[in-house]
């Protein structure tokens, strides 16, 4: 079963198995635009948000984070954009965690530790969906984070040595713009 | 003036975001992808006087876009953002989408195919339309262009110098690489684009050499379809960015995508003769060893990559791989970094200190490494089925093994591994422990900067999608497909260079017959 058929059954097949499950056990929501968000459900992005508080948990507004993943997936193929609402979802499925981790509360509900307790155990799966599904999460969440120069000074990155006289822009040169900028009356460039 | 920016502010350079209605072109030939293929296809057959059109789906970026900055540059020059993967999730794919493709990105290892390759390729898999010898002319035109050279032992940074000192002192052979740069200025930023243009990527030479021979160059504009009709391909259509309607008519297309695309956009055409297109493409899939440092090391800056290790290269019927350093910048070092909460920000603090080396592993060669197969996803876009298979897992295994005493013979305090968990060394008596770590999909690093096959050449129309003597589709009279796809295995080097001199080969060729 490919990653595709994986999500699509997990999906389908929890939403029928936890009709009741989900309306006793719902996501945390977080009050969000829903017209804010380019690619990610409003549910998706409160899962979203849990996930990141837990990969990076020194940062205090997670919603940066996971807005920013929301204008990654403008890049990605338009089906990839749509499994990562998906595998969300699944993550964040009550009955699927029933299933295979024993427990009957989502992820967005649970406290911290039981939060971490729910990522190594999709990281240590036997099923490889689960495994690579805890890679997506954690590695869109840290690129995510130390995208922000703030960051990366915390983590002793200097940014680029830049070298002067050598940083030019000549990208404009030649243009009709340029050109009437830079040709002086009656002459040439 | 700079004589680049009045190349690129040429009238026949077109913007298709820009246009103002749907475009219909017509040309001599049609080249689809401006890369290592396209760009040495379109500036060979320009300067010969043909009427050439290069269509690209990236943009046009040239030194200013070029920030330095992960965050602003990636979404710009790499398919899907950066953020593309095997399909189910296993190797993250790093590939270039811009004019000048994955030359804009790349860290300039400047290798020609071995020559074992190529008889490899003679002898089992039915490539007879040229020799090695036929290849080496080429070979010196292109490193005479594109200034490729050997580096020189001050312009080898921390992170090689690291590398370089674990090989010497077990006793690995290593050699300084060469590169396709001119002045440069050691930044570290290749991967990014060169700030400088000091890198003589496509983009900086034979794609101005096309436009300036009177190539036109339309960018930004996806071909969605080839349209066939007895025995040729008549049309061209596709997506301007913006949406606007794109139909081009050619006497010839030369499809120069790249592995993945190429073989996609057959596939999206419905030209998947005997079930070829798109299988056996290959990844040269690596895996990564964090050495932790008590020095700085600094990956970030300098030359990329300056020495590699072919020691491991060939293993008899095991998969062999070589050894290269890699750039440590900090979005993609953050993910790379195992771990997550607490843990990782005990790793990745030591950022500045981390020395980042890659077993790059050569597939293809045994029965056992078939590849991937491209297929498509409902949306058209592609996406590659690599499942990776356990002799390269076998491998993996043994080269982390040697990356880990690499690192720590040349002074690593704590070497990691990229599983979920991570494996820490910190001393020799430790390295057994990767034989012991989970060497399954998901729970490994695993990347690729090397995409190569999905329309493989050979002589064997049942075997091959193109022919050797000249990459022309087996059945499509006018189809020639000139980019990295056309490899029937991967090369065992960066193959940046093995496909300039394949192309120019091939361009002359068409040339000659035209």
């Amino acid at each position: 079963m490919n990653r595709r058929q994986f999500l699509k059954r997990g999906v389908i097949g929890g939403a029928l198995l936890s009709v009741a499950g989900l309306a006793l056990y719902p996501s945390r929501e977080r009050g969000v635009d829903a017209a804010s968000l380019r690619h990610l459900s409003p549910r998706g992005f409160a899962i979203l948000c849990a996930v990141a508080a837990r990969i990076v948990p020194h940062v205090a507004d997670p919603t940066r984070i996971v807005r920013q993943i929301d204008v990654w997936l403008d890049d990605v193929a338009p089906d990839a954009a749509a499994d990562v609402n998906k595998l969300l979802l699944l993550f964040d499925n009550a009955l699927f965690a029933l299933i295979f981790d024993g427990r009957l509360s989502p992820f967005s509900r649970a406290d911290g530790d039981a939060q971490d307790a729910v990522l190594t155990a999709w990281r240590d799966s036997r099923v490889t969906v689960r495994r690579s599904g805890y890679q997506v999460l954690r590695r869109l969440c840290l690129g995510a984070c130390y995208a922000d120069t703030n960051e990366q000074r915390g983590i002793g990155y200097q940014g680029p040595r830049r070298i002067p006289g050598l940083s030019f822009d000549d990208s404009k040169m030649g243009t009709r713009e340029w050109l009437a900028a830079n040709t002086p009356p009656g002459g040439k460039p | 003036m700079s004589a680049l920016a009045a190349v690129f502010a040429h009238e026949r350079v077109i913007d298709g975001a820009r246009a103002s209605g749907d475009l219909t072109v017509t040309a001599d030939t049609c080249v689809i992808g401006s890369g290592a293929g396209g760009a040495v296809v379109a500036a060979t057959l320009a300067q010969a006087g043909k009427d050439v059109l290069v269509v690209e789906e990236g943009g046009l970026y040239t030194n200013k876009d070029f920030t330095m900055d992960e965050n602003d540059v990636f979404p710009k020059l790499y398919q899907e953002g950066g953020r593309r993967a095997t399909e189910d999730l296993g190797v993250v794919i790093l590939q270039g989408r811009a004019v000048g493709g994955t030359t804009v990105v790349n860290w300039t290892t400047s290798f020609r195919t071995p020559e074992d390759v190529v008889a490899h390729w003679r002898e089992k898999r039915g490539v007879t339309g040229f020799a090695y010898k036929e290849l080496v002319p080429h070979w010196d035109w292109i490193e005479e262009r594109l200034a490729i050279a050997e580096v020189k032992p001050s312009e080898i940074n921390k992170n090689n110098a690291k590398l370089k000192e674990g090989l010497e002192k077990l006793g690995y052979a290593w050699a300084p690489l060469k590169r396709n740069v001119y002045a440069c200025m050691q930044s570290g930023y290749c991967g990014m684009g060169c700030p400088y243009n000091a890198k003589r990527s496509m983009l900086v030479t034979l794609i101005p050499d096309a436009i300036e021979a009177g190539a036109r160059l339309l960018h930004r504009a996806r071909i969605d379809r080839l349209i066939e009709s007895g025995g040729e391909i008549t049309a061209a259509e596709g997506t301007l960015q913006g949406g606007k309607a794109l139909r081009i008519t050619a006497k010839r297309f030369v499809l120069s995508g790249g592995a993945l695309n190429s073989p996609a956009l057959l596939l999206r055409s419905g030209l998947n003769d005997n079930d070829r297109v798109g299988l056996r493409t290959f990844l040269h899939p690596a895996i990564i060893s964090v050495g932790d440092y008590e020095e700085p090391i600094e990956a970030s800056y300098g030359p990329p990559q300056s020495v590699a290790s072919h020691h491991f290269g060939n293993r008899g019927d095991e998969v062999g791989f070589f050894l290269e350093a890699a750039p440590n910048h900090p979005l993609l070092g953050a993910a790379t970094m195992p771990g997550f909460g607490a843990a990782h920000r005990e790793r990745i603090v030591r950022f500045a200190h981390a020395a980042s080396h890659i077993a790059i592993t050569i597939d293809g060669f045994h029965d056992a490494t078939p590849g991937g197969r491209v297929k498509l996803r409902p949306s058209g876009a592609p996406v590659l089925d690599y499942p990776i298979p356990e002799a390269l897992f076998r491998t993996f295994a043994f080269a982390q093994k040697r990356l880990a005493e690499v690192q720590l013979a040349s002074g690593a305090r704590r070497v990691l591994t990229t599983h979920e968990p991570p494996i820490e060394m910190r001393a020799a008596s430790d390295v057994s422990a990767i034989d012991r770590a989970p060497w399954r999909t998901g729970s490994v690093g695993v990347f690729s900067a090397h995409q190569m096959g999905g329309c493989a050449m050979g002589d064997d129309p049942k075997s091959a999608v193109v022919r050797s003597q000249d990459l022309r589709h087996h059945r499509l009279r006018n189809l020639h497909v000139i980019d990295g796809s056309v490899f029937p295995t991967s090369l065992g080097v960066n193959p940046q260079e093995s496909i300039y001199g394949l192309a120019r080969l091939m361009a002359t060729r068409l040339v000659a017959a035209s």
